[in-house]
């Protein structure tokens, strides 16, 4: 029998656990210390199970050859059961049956999710609730958003980054040494993103180093740019997705929010590109004034193309704390109308609707961190800056220039401080009945309250308020 | 080093997946900080 890890998924160690993920079905999995070891074993090239036995008897010098046989089989074959690993009689076997992603899949974007499925329930804890309470202890980079550059082609309206900053390349030498250095760390999703990543003139290498670094790559982009070398290079790296901003169907709406003429022709056509490559696409559709009543067809044409469409209508202020922006985002009623409609066409939301709220357990949920910044994501920018998060680009914690990742990770005090807060740092929003349907985020509170993250921003409030009502009316109406 | 079988401790299931990210909170399951473009 010969073993390899699949294309899409990801092995990391972290002290005395193994976590191994996949970035096609978001499938994912912790395991003790031998488990662990197990894992580490695996390999992107096809191995002979006799090889990987003996490697393990080298390690558990006191277990007996047949006992680890019996154990390294039935993990295999649960690993294989969901696509972690492929099996085979031979190498060329194991390798004839490691697909990539295709849009000739059924519902590509459904397999995402089909974990959903009451059906696969099991009692075993899940990975979100074991990595709360490790990571609160265990602080992991696992997630890390590279703004490769500020600069952009396209100049939206709603926008955080000032226009007037949107100037610098990130040097491509430093990127590439960072990215090493996050794998180095056991780091696993790295999102390129900018400004638009495709004006670095390096980022075919900048893309290229994060493959060979073995990490799960996202692209944030609006795709105008897209050039047939840069798509071939993107195909060639197995990326797990490449997000897309489109805001409408309508092209003259689509190009007044990006104020760029002929963005959506572009956008639309790079879509439909990235889609016959099989290149996996999700698509970004923010919400706002302009575009409240296209946006739906967004949905509707993505879910014709088999992608993903996520909706955002909560705006965030500028990184320099001005608000100008938000002049376009929606009123109380113009959101009550939006979340009905999500309500009535996306199928996915209704489906989550079900799930129990996580803060049900009060007593855990409040010494929860609001958000995973400094627990287990961290972004970098073009001028070598380190933040929590891309729109919180006025809480520098450490510089590339003058600091290794891991030096910021462990010693900076502004990060030592977000790991401090918890849900409890909020207490009105601990007893509020719409807790549940809050997406606060202390990033938007911090730019639109001239840098105070703890001044909780109405527009949560108020939003919250409307989606609890219209749920609970979608509710009962089921009933 | 001592040896016992591999032990599964956490998997993704329909209340949670770290790498999916979602569901964290009834009627918000968007990660808006990765769907602000």
């Amino acid at each position: 029998m010969f073993i390899k890890q699949s294309n899409d998924t990801f092995i990391r160690k972290y002290n005395n656990i193994g976590y191994i993920y996949n970035q096609r079905t978001k499938h994912d999995r912790i395991y003790d210390e031998t488990g662990s070891i197990f894992l580490s074993k695996l390999t992107r090239t096809p191995k002979n199970f006799n090889e990987i036995t003996e490697e393990l008897q080298s390690i558990f010098t006191s277990a007996n050859r047949a006992e680890i046989e019996n154990d390294l089989k039935d993990f295999i074959l649960e690993l294989e059961k969901d696509k972690f690993v492929i099996v085979g009689e031979s190498k060329n076997d194991v390798e004839s049956k490691d697909y990539l992603f295709s849009y000739s899949f059924e519902d590509p974007k459904k397999s995402t999710y089909s974990f959903l499925n009451p059906e696969k329930y099991q009692t075993i804890l899940s990975t979100t609730d074991f990595f709360d309470n490790y990571l609160r202890n265990n602080p992991q980079i696992i997630d890390m958003e590279m703004e490769l550059t500020s600069r952009c082609n396209e100049r939206c309206l709603h926008c955080y980054i000032p226009h007037e900053n949107k100037l610098n390349d990130i040097d491509a030498q430093l990127a590439m040494d960072i990215l090493c250095q996050m794998k180095e760390l056991g780091g696993i999703n790295i999102s390129l993103s900018g400004g638009e990543p495709f004006l670095h003139e390096n980022f075919i290498s900048i893309l290229q180093s994060a493959r060979k670094n073995d990490l799960s790559i996202s692209i944030l982009s609006n795709a105008v740019l897209l050039s047939n070398e840069i798509m071939s290079c993107i195909k060639d790296a197995n990326i797990s997705q490449i997000q897309i901003s489109l805001y409408s169907m309508n092209q003259k709406e689509h190009d007044k929010i990006t104020q760029l003429q002929g963005s959506w022709k572009k956008t639309i056509d790079n879509i439909e590109r990235l889609i016959s490559e099989n290149i996996p696409v999700q698509i970004s559709c923010p919400v706002m004034k302009i575009n409240q009543f296209s946006y739906i067809d967004v949905l509707k044409w993505g879910y014709d193309k088999k992608i993903k469409v996520n909706t955002d209508f909560i705006m965030m202020g500028r990184t320099d704390f001005s608000t100008d922006n938000l002049k376009f985002r929606l009123n109380s009623i113009e959101t009550t109308q939006l979340i009905k409609d999500i309500i009535r066409n996306d199928k996915e939301y209704i489906e989550q609707l079900d799930i129990e709220p996580k803060s049900n357990k009060f007593d855990d949920y409040k010494n929860k961190p609001v958000c995973g910044v400094g627990i287990s994501n961290i972004c970098m920018v073009s001028n070598g800056n380190f933040y929590p998060c891309s729109g919180w680009q006025s809480y520098i914690l450490g510089n590339a220039y003058k600091n290794s990742l891991k030096e910021v990770w462990e010693n900076s005090e502004n990060i030592k401080f977000l790991r401090s807060i918890t849900n409890s740092s909020f207490p009105q929003c601990l007893s509020c009945e719409a807790r549940d349907y809050c997406s606060m985020c202390m990033v938007r509170n911090f730019n639109e309250s001239n840098g105070d993250m703890f001044k909780v921003n109405k527009n949560f409030c108020e939003v919250a308020f409307i989606t609890k009502k219209e749920v609970e009316n979608y509710k009962s109406k089921r009933k | 080093m001592s040896y016992k079988k591999p032990e599964v401790l956490a998997k993704n299931q329909p209340t949670g997946s770290y790498s999916a990210g979602c569901p964290e909170k009834t009627g918000t399951c968007w990660r808006s900080c990765e769907i602000r473009k």
